[in-house]
């Protein structure tokens, strides 16, 4: 029996809902419901596209979803990660200066990392994700081997910085979101690190239905007959402009009435103006599920995904999906379970789409394969198992 | 449940159907349009009744042949072809006449109906009467000139856009293959690098290999001679044991020296390499040199040969070549503090937008231009550009880069050139080494052979930062004294300038301390700020 607290400590907890707070809260949720306290230690700051160096919040204490949450003051001098974000985006690299600059100056909160003096101790578990931001540098290497990782890295230019060594080398447990970031950071770190890199855990990320049904908030405009979904961010970064521009030749190419429905925020500009195209924005979860479950597919041309569970959402709902080719982690989702097609180029993306619109048989077997591969492998109780297990093994046990 | 999928869907599988799929679809330009005529083979359909349009449409032998399979039903023969292909090429016959002759001939009489011939090759025949056609075809010519003007456009405007995609495409032709080369010059390169660095890691891995099975073997021999003599006492066991260890330790100190002789070698190979390049460079600049003495010998030579007693100009082109004598020493200064010349190039990108806004695509004079970095770049970018420079070496250097350049001194080529014929003068790091009577008397004559609205860019050391105007600038030994901007400004203006903007180029922000204290401010602004500037100025 997991005898102890859990904390959390991640950059934004609130509204915005990106992978790794979804993450958090999805665990703080469900632990909490097993009776095991979990807590959340967070900064003030709103969500990723408001200002890092500004409060929104007040600090103090604050319940969300029924999760206790602290939140800190944010740390106010950004002037050296502005002059380094502007030097890499001019393509050049940077000093080991200017590589601390970028993790110290980013989000982080000094209040924050001296607070969690009262909590690194025998009564508390602490945890701290993702490993992009300043705030989980500065926990862990304040309290060295006392507080674990949950870094969701991707293979960008950050994670092969010296920083991200030191990370590494200072975190208690390490936990991983699938075998192919794993077997990433074993490249890179195997040998520097050692077996606390090598014989760490792939966890997975838990995916489940909410229970309940729930109602639709909004007033919801019927459904396209026949559609494909593209849910989550519409970001460059998640190549939603390549999804744009590829759909429409699907569309041209075989003259069909299949649209493809955007859910979720963010630049709205990237879905390019056409009769194929709905940009339904932001949805209620329940308007989601429905949205889901009515389609042919869900669509996912991102290559930087550490996990994605937008693709197992769609699994939930029984639906299959489309990935590609070039991104490690969803490719090897499906071929895992058999859950979808995954595509490399422009005419492999048409025929895909259109082998998924004529065969309906295939398409409901992709999908149940999914959402039996979630139920084995990404229930919270296999997740959560895999995370207790390990933090109830102290770290000296390896090997 | 779909148990028609069965549960061993494969996705693999799937998309390899897909990929099949995908590749043995055509590319959609290359399916044949039906709707396409097909004049290319030939296939004229024969039949009893044409309109004379049906064959008008066609040109050149095309419709010599067409003409032939029509009228007569047969192929044109190699005679009747050239004839009426001569007459088609001398103006003085047209399409009608061929057609006209053709119908009428005893063999072509009768044979098909050509609807819209009767009236022009009626026309025709009247124009060929003398004195009475010259009138009807003057009329029929004056009745026809809008017609044929109209046609005049098409086929002037046909022509262009003919030319000009024709053009375009080369262009992409062009582009596409040297982009392929580049790609594949690389790929050559990198694999053969790849080929070379594993073959040299497998051999050392070998040779290793092959020492540790040597000592293994060795090792295994000993281990059974001394189970051979299990009898001995502890003592002798013991001995063994401190013996293997010794020998354990030893072989690690045998991998580690291999190591070690790896890493040397590897320095010692990249040490090579710098030598070599260093090597290379050095040739070269020694071949320069070695040209220009021989230029100035053969010009003593043949001056003292000509002129030994009379001439006065002996001493004059002694003293010419006098000037010359450190070229090379000066353009070894521009390789040792300039920078490199790929650096110097991407520093001087910050004008091209300058003269882009200004429309400037030739017309462009480059004095002082050195090794040729801006000239390279002003071609790359389509704008056409002359440079001059008295340095022989580096007016070779241009040359063999192709660059259009000029040896001259800078005013003597000024005051040759005509007044408002120039659309741009530029001049980069060459006002520090003026005298300012000289820099004064330049400007005159770039004012003087400056276009209206025309462009004067200047670069030059920027002595607002410490370093620069205590230490750096001092480093290049023909450099007279640093130039504040508002000097500068000042000059260009009381000459009849006009100043645009005033550049302060590449600050070193990576450097500057962090903080926003009046101190670190000032220290930033002392020692960091811009070590160049440059100044847009504009003929009124």
């Amino acid at each position: 029996m997991f005898n102890k607290k859990i904390g959390i400590i991640t950059p934004w907890f609130g509204q915005f809902a990106g992978g790794a707070e979804l993450l958090a809260r999805g665990m703080a949720r469900e632990l909490n419901k097993r009776g095991i306290t979990t807590c959340v230690f967070t900064t003030t700051s709103l969500s990723p596209y408001d200002s890092w160096w500004e409060d929104h919040y007040q600090p103090g204490l604050y319940e969300v979803e029924g999760i206790q949450t602290r939140r800190f003051a944010t740390e106010k001098r950004r002037e050296p990660y502005d002059s380094v974000i502007s030097k890499l985006s001019r393509g050049r690299s940077l000093s080991a200066i200017e590589e601390e600059a970028f993790f110290n100056h980013s989000i982080n909160s000094n209040d924050l990392v001296q607070a969690l003096a009262d909590y690194v101790n025998d009564e508390y578990e602490l945890l701290a994700v993702p490993y992009f931001y300043g705030l989980t540098h500065s926990a862990i290497n304040q309290y060295p081997n006392k507080i674990s990782l949950i870094p969701c890295f991707h293979n960008e230019p950050q994670f092969y910085w010296a920083p991200t060594e030191r990370l590494l080398a200072n975190s208690r447990h390490i936990f991983f979101n699938s075998a192919e970031e794993k077997q990433l950071t074993i490249r890179q770190y195997g040998r520097r690190i050692g077996r606390s890199v090598v014989e760490s855990v792939v966890t997975g990320v838990g995916v489940e239905l909410p229970s309940g049904n729930g109602e639709i908030k909004e007033k919801a405009e019927p459904l396209p007959e026949r559609y494909f979904v593209y849910a989550g961010r519409k970001e460059r970064g998640k190549n939603v402009p390549l999804l744009g521009e590829w759909f429409l030749e699907y569309t041209a190419k075989y003259s069909g009435s299949t649209k493809l429905l955007f859910i979720g925020g963010g630049d709205k500009s990237l879905v390019p103006p056409s009769d194929a195209t709905v940009d339904l924005g932001f949805v209620s979860e329940a308007r989601k599920l429905q949205v889901l479950e009515n389609s042919l597919g869900i669509i996912n041309l991102s290559e930087n995904e550490s996990f994605s569970i937008v693709i197992m959402e769609g699994w939930l709902c029984g639906v299959p999906c489309v990935v590609s080719a070039n991104c490690a982690v969803t490719q090897s989702h499906v071929n895992r379970c058999n859950g979808g097609l995954f595509v490399s180029g422009k005419n492999e993306f048409c025929e895909a789409l259109k082998y998924l619109e004529d065969h309906e048989a295939i398409r409901h077997r992709m999908g149940a394969n999914g959402r039996q591969y979630l139920a084995r492998e990404f229930s919270f109780d296999v997740v959560l198992g895999r995370y207790l297990n390990e933090l109830a093994r102290p770290k000296e046990s390896y090997g | 449940m779909h148990n028609d999928t069965g549960p061993n869907l494969d996705v693999q599988r799937l998309m390899h159907e897909i990929r099949s799929r995908v590749a043995s679809q055509h590319h959609p330009g290359e399916v044949p349009n039906p709707h396409a005529p097909d004049t290319a083979n030939g296939n004229f359909k024969h039949a009893k009744h044409y309109h004379v349009n049906d064959l008008l449409g066609f040109h050149g032998e095309d419709f010599v042949r067409h003409a032939y399979r029509v009228l007569l039903d047969r192929e044109p023969d190699e005679a009747g072809m050239a004839h009426h292909l001569d007459q088609l090429a001398s103006g003085r016959f047209n399409k009608i006449d061929v057609l006209s002759s053709l119908h009428s001939s005893h063999e072509g009489a009768g044979q098909v109906k050509l609807t819209g011939l009767a009236l022009p090759a009626a026309v025709r025949r009247l124009g060929r009467i003398p004195v009475i056609g010259y009138i009807i075809r003057l009329v029929v010519a004056i009745a026809r000139l809008p017609v044929l003007i109209q046609h005049q456009n098409r086929f002037e405007f046909y022509n262009w856009s003919q030319q000009q995609r024709i053009i375009a495409h080369q262009d992409r032709q062009h582009k596409e293959l040297s982009e392929t080369l580049q790609q594949i010059s690389a790929q050559i390169l990198e694999i053969m690098q790849r080929a070379t660095q594993q073959q040299q890691a497998n051999e050392l891995s070998l040779r290793q290999y092959e020492d540790l099975i040597v000592k293994y073997h060795e090792f295994a021999s000993a281990t059974e001679a001394r189970l051979a003599g299990s009898d001995e006492s502890s003592l002798k066991l013991n001995e063994q044991i401190s013996s293997q260890a010794q020998q354990v330790l030893l072989h690690q100190q045998l991998l580690e020296q291999l190591q070690q002789i790896t890493s040397e070698q590897k320095t010692f190979l990249d040490h090579q390499q710098q030598l070599g390049s260093q090597i290379r460079a050095d040739l070269q600049k020694a071949d320069i040199e070695l040209l220009m003495q021989e230029r100035r010998l053969t010009v003593l030579l043949e001056q003292v040969t000509r002129n030994t007693s009379t001439n006065p100009s002996f001493a004059e082109v002694v003293a010419s070549e006098e000037e010359h004598l450190l070229d090379t020493l000066y353009a070894s200064f521009e390789d040792q503090f300039r920078g490199p010349t790929e650096e110097i190039r991407l520093r001087l990108q910050v004008y091209i937008p300058i003269l882009k806004e200004a429309e400037i695509t030739d017309g462009v004079l480059d004095i002082g231009c050195g090794r040729g970095e801006w000239l390279q770049l002003l071609k790359s970018e389509a704008i056409e550009a002359q440079g001059v420079d008295r340095n022989r070496v580096f007016i070779e250097q241009c040359r063999a880069a192709g660059l259009n350049v000029v040896e001259n001194d800078a005013l003597v080529h000024l005051r040759s050139l005509p007044a408002e014929s120039l659309n741009a003068v530029t001049i980069f790091h060459l006002v520090e080494h003026l005298p300012l009577e000289m820099l004064i008397k330049m400007l005159d004559e770039i004012l003087r052979s400056l276009k209206r609205g025309g462009l004067l860019i200047i670069e030059t050391p920027n002595p607002e930062n410490v370093i620069v105007g205590s230490h750096t600038f001092y480093a290049d030994p023909t450099h007279r004294n640093p130039i504040p901007s508002q000097t500068l400004q000042f000059l260009l203006e009381a000459r009849g300038l006009r100043t645009l903007d005033v550049l302060k180029l590449r600050p070193r922000e990576d450097v500057k301390l962090a903080g926003d204290s009046e101190l670190i401010n000032r220290f930033n602004e002392y020692f960091f700020s811009a070590p160049d500037y440059g100044i847009i100025a504009r003929k009124p």
